[in-house]
């Protein structure tokens, strides 16, 4: 069984590093692969585009998944693999700045498991992404893979 | 009687006795004695003896024979009904004898009173006779007596009358020596007639049996008629032989035709025909007269020739007479040994015939024919000669007229004669004749007699004083009778006075005088006040029918010195408190024109006191102004009110001579001032009624007008008639010919696009139907093409029965309305557009600005977290190697970019609290309060605050929103009040803008008031940063909110000393949408 990974769609690179820092903390830093936008998200899970080559079986333990995104919102994505029989169970985080409640309403219609917003407060972004890493990828069980 | 009654009882006893000897022969016939005995005690002693002797029988025989003997027992029944059987018969014979000796009486005493009449009639009859006889003897002596007095006044006067008439005497003087020379000879006559009955009653009278010629003894008598048959138009014929020689009393034969034609003539009326037929045949000569008169009823017919009969019995013949005339010829007839008979003529009259034998009876001694006796002839012929009455003289008219009512012609010119004199005469002859004459004469008075034929006196009195004008004329009655019955009856018809005959010529002049006297002066009287009435009615009349005041004044004025003959006459009005002598009509000067106050003038007291005043002397009277009077010519006045409630004027007549005005002249004063009265009050009528006309003249003229001005035309339409009429406006708006009349119902339609004929048709039929009023706009189209809006109003007329009967309303010409509601309608649709364009571009901007706050919430959060978390991270990673200043930097750079995070999110709740839809919400004020303060205590544990919240805060509202406006108020208070040692928050029920609303108080840092305008702007502090950290953005966020509630916020402050922010929020305010 490989190892659980976690998918990190986020296109601000200052947050990413952010996150990542947080995650190294850690120590689930090396089981994080990163995607910038939503379509690269998509591709990544589906094995189209760049990530053609790869497995379309070896999906992430969870998503990361930002809102606004370039090309394909978060919303989209989440749309997207909500509709597919391969990514409908896959637990997505959205984890974003904003704190609409339209946003958070729609993320939760859309089938989001978590929606946990960004703090501005750099101790606790970094506590709160450390938790949501140990979370998913130690606490948490996935569903049970399709037969 | 005594005795019989003693005998009756006796006669039972006997039979007893008789019986008890002989009862064994009798035996067992026990009645055999005791039925006689019954039997005869009743014819002996009537009713009581015989029922007692029956009863004193029957207990004898039953006590003594009925077995067993000697006792009241009774051995068989049988017995009991024979007793019974007996003493009825008893009864019976007792009661029959009772009758019988009753009748027996009776006869008796009729026989004796028959036998007493018997007696007086024999002595009366004798009598009688004497009596008779005593008469005859005494009518021939008073007839022969008379006869020689009569003959020597006769001679003369008829000496006298020849003088007279052949010399050329008064007129009046012939006059009455041919009165008294026909009374004289009527008076012969009668004496001459009672002579000859006496003389045939005494059985004296003899026939002088002569040989003459009866023709011409008939055709002599027969002519004295002629001339009164000529007079009379009578159809007189004679019809006799040449000559007719018989034997016979030539002097009776005379008085036996010319009593008959005198009869024929009498009863013969005015163009009737009368005939004297003489022939012979059968040694028998036949004398017939025939009338066509009323003729004489069957029954009567022998009744004529008896004595002092006349044909007409009741009433009162139309001639005078003594009644013997046909007597006297039945009389003579038979003296003669002829007869006479009296027929109906064929012509309906009398027909009279006389047969007499041509010769004398055999052995008579025929003498010398007698004289003809022409006293008589002359007299039966002026008896019946008309008399025309004299003519009723025109000259002198104005003397009294009296109208004499007398059927004796003579009486009638007697009386005449008498007041000839001094008064006009008119006669009558009987009561009809003076009925007619007094209704067509108008006498001043009338002398009537009572007993007149066809209408008697009394007969004539009722119908006069049944008629009006005759109800008051004066009648004196003349009577023979000394009748007191008659003259109360008289009297109690309204007759004045009666003169008993014979009256002297003086005393009939003297009661006729009087009564004519006062009868003038009442008629004079009567008409002077008629003529006055009619004058005053004239003036009355001409009064309602004037229409100015100068006219009514001068109708008045005129009126009034004419009836009340015043030698001046003012007319006053009142005017403001004076009186205005307005007008006047005198012989001198009064005060035309002037004017007096009401308190110094008499017109002004009769005003003042609504009576009249009389004065005679007005020299002598307090109330009369001498000064102003001494100019004038008057003496006396009197002066009435004009109006007698509420006077408005006053009418004043003046003499010149003291004069004390009479009732009349007064009652006529004020009779014209009542009549001026109404004659002012209907001025001011017709005045009213000009402004009436002219206002409504005027009305009618702005009616149009304004009908034309709004476009309003009124039309009516009477359903029975069919008939429609317009007002002008009508005709303008249909574009009709106003020559033309009203278009009709179905008709208008031509003047109606076809979609609005069809509406108003329908509407109108409903309303027809139902009576309901109606109003429905429609299109007109013109004869000229143009078109029209009006709208139609209508409404039902009902009558009495509730039946529609007319249909009337208005048609308004609302073109112009209609265009102006277009063109409305179009601008709106206009503005709509608009108004969704603007809310389009609005909606764009709302959207832009949401785009911008996400962008802000979103997008520059990223760069501060960057910020404050990589200067973290360089702090962490490296804070090692950095000195102490480096690190102060990293600091700020984290204090910096939290300060931005704050701003960032205010200004997301600035924006947000503008943005979304007003939630209603119930809202606990009080709780939600207590609940934030707990927080903000948990956030600062450290922190001592009192907190009071008042229980039972409540408002209506968007839950969220009032949330946020608690939450800043209270953070607010919370945080400006950390300085403070004994830190109080209080959250209470307030009063903001006079309104009830919420209060959240503190005593913390407070503010200066100076800068209470700078309080709810955004980004505006009050304090230093380092004093309360903020970023100015909560006040305004929490006045946006409490704005879009519609309510208001106060914020009140002292620096030092707290601040407190109230706000209200209405009820009502929830509706704002975005």
């Amino acid at each position: 069984m490989k190892a659980k990974s976690i998918l990190l769609v986020e296109d601000n690179p200052q947050d990413e590093l952010l996150i990542l820092r947080a995650l190294k903390k850690v120590s689930l830093a090396n089981e994080v692969e990163v995607v910038r936008d939503g379509q690269q998200a998509l591709d990544h899970l589906f094995g189209g585009g760049e990530f053609a080559a790869r497995a379309a079986a070896e999906l992430p333990a969870v998503v990361l998944l930002d809102i606004g995104l370039p090309r394909i919102s978060g919303l989209e994505v989440l749309a997207r693999l909500r509709a597919d029989e391969r990514t409908r169970l896959l637990p997505v985080v959205i984890l974003t700045s904003s704190d609409e409640e339209r946003d958070r309403l729609k993320s939760y219609e859309t089938g989001a498991n978590s929606f946990v917003r960004k703090p501005l407060d750099f101790a606790e972004f970094a506590e709160t992404v450390a938790r949501l890493g140990i979370y998913w990828l130690a606490t948490n069980q996935p569903p049970p893979p399709r037969s | 009687m005594r005795g019989r009654l003693a005998l009756s009882v006796l006669l039972p006893f006997l039979a007893c006795a008789v019986q008890w000897l002989l009862w064994d022969a009798l035996k067992p016939y026990v009645w055999f004695l005791f039925f006689p005995a019954a039997f005869f005690s009743a014819w002996i002693g009537g009713l009581a003896g015989g029922l007692a002797a029956t009863c004193i029988s029957a207990l004898l025989a039953w006590f003594v024979f009925i077995p067993p003997a000697f006792s009241f027992a009774l051995d068989e029944p049988a017995s009991a009904f024979f007793l019974v059987v007996f003493v009825v018969m008893g009864g019976l014979f007792a009661y029959i004898f009772e009758r019988m000796r009753q009748a027996g009486r009776r006869t008796d005493e009729a026989l004796a009173s028959t036998e007493a009449a018997k007696a007086k009639i024999s002595q009366l009859y004798r009598k009688t006779l004497e009596l008779d006889a005593l008469k005859n003897q005494f009518f021939a002596n008073v007839s022969h007596e008379l006869r020689t007095p009569l003959t020597l006044i006769l001679a003369p006067l008829e000496d006298r009358h020849r003088r007279l008439a052949s010399a050329n005497s008064s007129a009046a003087e012939l006059r009455e020596t041919e009165l008294m020379l026909r009374n004289a000879r009527l008076l012969y006559r009668h004496v001459t007639d009672l002579l000859d009955v006496a003389k045939l009653d005494a059985g004296r009278m003899a026939v002088a049996w002569a040989g003459f010629d009866l023709a011409r003894l008939a055709r002599i008598t027969a002519s004295h008629f002629e001339s009164l048959a000529a007079e009379r138009r009578i159809d007189y014929r004679v019809s006799a032989p040449q000559t007719l020689q018989v034997e016979a009393d030539s002097e009776k034969l005379q008085r036996v035709m010319l009593n008959l034609l005198s009869n024929a003539f009498k009863f013969t009326p005015d163009g009737g025909a009368v005939a004297l037929r003489l022939s012979a045949s059968d040694g028998q000569a036949l004398i017939e007269v025939e009338d066509n008169g009323p003729g004489v009823a069957f029954e009567l017919r022998a009744a004529v020739f008896e004595r002092f009969r006349q044909g007409e019995t009741g009433v009162q013949g139309r001639h005078g007479g003594t009644g013997l005339g046909l007597a006297i010829v039945k009389d003579f007839v038979e003296l003669h040994g002829g007869s006479v008979a009296l027929d109906a003529a064929p012509g309906g009259g009398a027909l009279f015939s006389v047969r007499l034998g041509l010769a004398a009876p055999a052995g008579t001694v025929l003498g010398a024919p007698l004289a003809q006796d022409d006293m008589l002839d002359r007299q039966s012929v002026e008896e019946l000669a008309v008399r025309a009455a004299p003519p009723d003289e025109t000259r002198e008219a104005d003397l009294p007229l009296i109208l004499v009512v007398e059927d004796n012609a003579d009486m009638n010119e007697f009386i005449a004669a008498t007041l000839r004199p001094y008064y006009r005469v008119a006669s009558a002859r009987d009561g009809r004749e003076g009925l007619d004459k007094a209704l067509a004469l108008h006498p001043d008075l009338i002398l009537s007699d009572v007993m007149m034929p066809l209408m008697g006196g009394e007969e004539m009195v009722k119908a006069l004083r049944g008629a009006a004008v005759t109800r008051d004329l004066p009648i004196v009655v003349l009577t023979a009778r000394a009748d007191d019955e008659l003259r109360m009856r008289l009297f109690a018809l309204g007759v004045q006075d009666y003169l008993s005959k014979p009256f002297s010529g003086d005393e009939l002049l003297a009661r006729i005088g009087s009564l004519v006297a006062a009868r003038r002066r009442t008629v004079a009287e009567l008409s002077r006040s008629a003529e006055r009435l009619r004058r005053l009615a004239e003036a009355v009349e001409k009064i309602a029918a004037v229409h100015d005041l100068p006219g009514l004044m001068a109708i008045v004025r005129h009126a009034v010195r004419e009836l009340t003959g015043a030698d001046g006459v003012t007319l006053v009005l009142r005017e403001n408190g004076h009186c205005h002598y307005a007008d006047e009509d005198a012989v001198g000067p009064l005060w035309k024109g002037q004017r007096f106050p009401l308190e110094t003038c008499i017109s002004g007291w009769a005003m003042l006191n609504r009576k009249a005043a009389v004065i005679e002397d007005i020299y002598a009277d307090p109330r009369i102004p001498h000064a102003a009077y001494r100019p004038t010519f008057v003496k006396s006045l009197s002066m009435v009110p004009i109006g007698r409630e509420n006077p408005v004027g006053a009418i004043g007549c003046y003499w010149a001579q003291r004069h004390l005005a009479g009732a009349e002249e007064l009652e006529l004063q004020q009779a014209l001032a009542d009549a001026m009265s109404v004659g002012l009050a209907n001025l001011d009528l017709y005045r009213a009624m000009d402004a009436a006309r002219l206002a409504a003249e005027q009305t009618a003229a702005i009616l149009t007008e304004a009908q034309r001005l709004t476009g309003i035309g009124n039309w009516t339409w009477d359903i029975a008639s069919g008939r429609h009429t317009w007002s002008p406006q009508i005709y303008r708006i249909y574009g009709r010919d106003p020559a033309l009349p009203a278009a009709a119902y179905p008709e208008v339609s031509q003047y109606f696009t076809e979609e609005s004929w069809a509406h108003l048709a329908g509407t109108v039929e409903q309303a027809l139907a139902q009576g309901l009023a109606y109003e429905c706009d429609a299109e007109v189209l013109r004869p000229d093409g143009s078109r029209r809006w009006i709208t139609v109003r209508g409404e039902a007329m009902r009558d009495a029965a509730g039946n529609i009967v007319k249909l009337h309303g208005t048609v308004q010409d609302i073109t112009a309305r209609k265009l102006a509601e277009e063109q409305i309608r179009s601008l709106n649709a206009e503005l709509e557009q608009r108004v969704v364009e603007r809310t389009a571009e609005l909606s764009a901007a709302n959207q832009e600005l949401d785009s911008f706050a996400y962008a802000v919430s979103h997008d520059l959060r990223a760069p501060l977290r960057a910020m404050s978390g990589f200067s973290r991270a360089v702090s962490e990673d490296y804070g090692a190697q950095l000195d102490g200043e480096a690190k102060v930097y990293l600091e700020q750079i984290d204090i910096a970019s939290r300060k931005m995070g704050e701003l960032i999110d205010g200004i997301l709740a600035l924006s947000r609290s503008t943005r979304g839809g007003l939630q209603r919400d119930e809202i606990d004020i009080s709780a939600l309060a207590t609940c934030l303060l707990d927080e903000l205590q948990r956030a600062e544990p450290g922190r001592r605050v009192s907190c009071t919240v008042q229980a039972g805060l409540r408002a209506v509202g968007d839950a969220r929103m009032i949330e946020a406006v608690l939450r800043n108020l209270l953070s607010n208070a919370w945080k400006y009040s950390g300085k403070t040692a004994a830190a109080e928050i209080r959250v209470f029920s307030g009063e903001a803008d006079g309104r009830r609303g919420f209060c959240v108080a503190d005593n913390g840092a407070g503010f200066d008031m100076a800068h209470v305008g700078q309080l709810f702007q955004p980004f505006r502090r009050l304090h230093r940063q380092e004093e309360f950290p903020g970023t100015g953005i909560g006040l305004a966020t929490v006045q946006r909110i409490i704005h879009r509630h519609g309510g208001e916020i106060r914020g009140e402050g002292r620096r030092g000393a707290g601040a407190v922010f109230c706000f209200t929020l209405p009820a009502g305010a929830n509706e704002e949408k975005p």
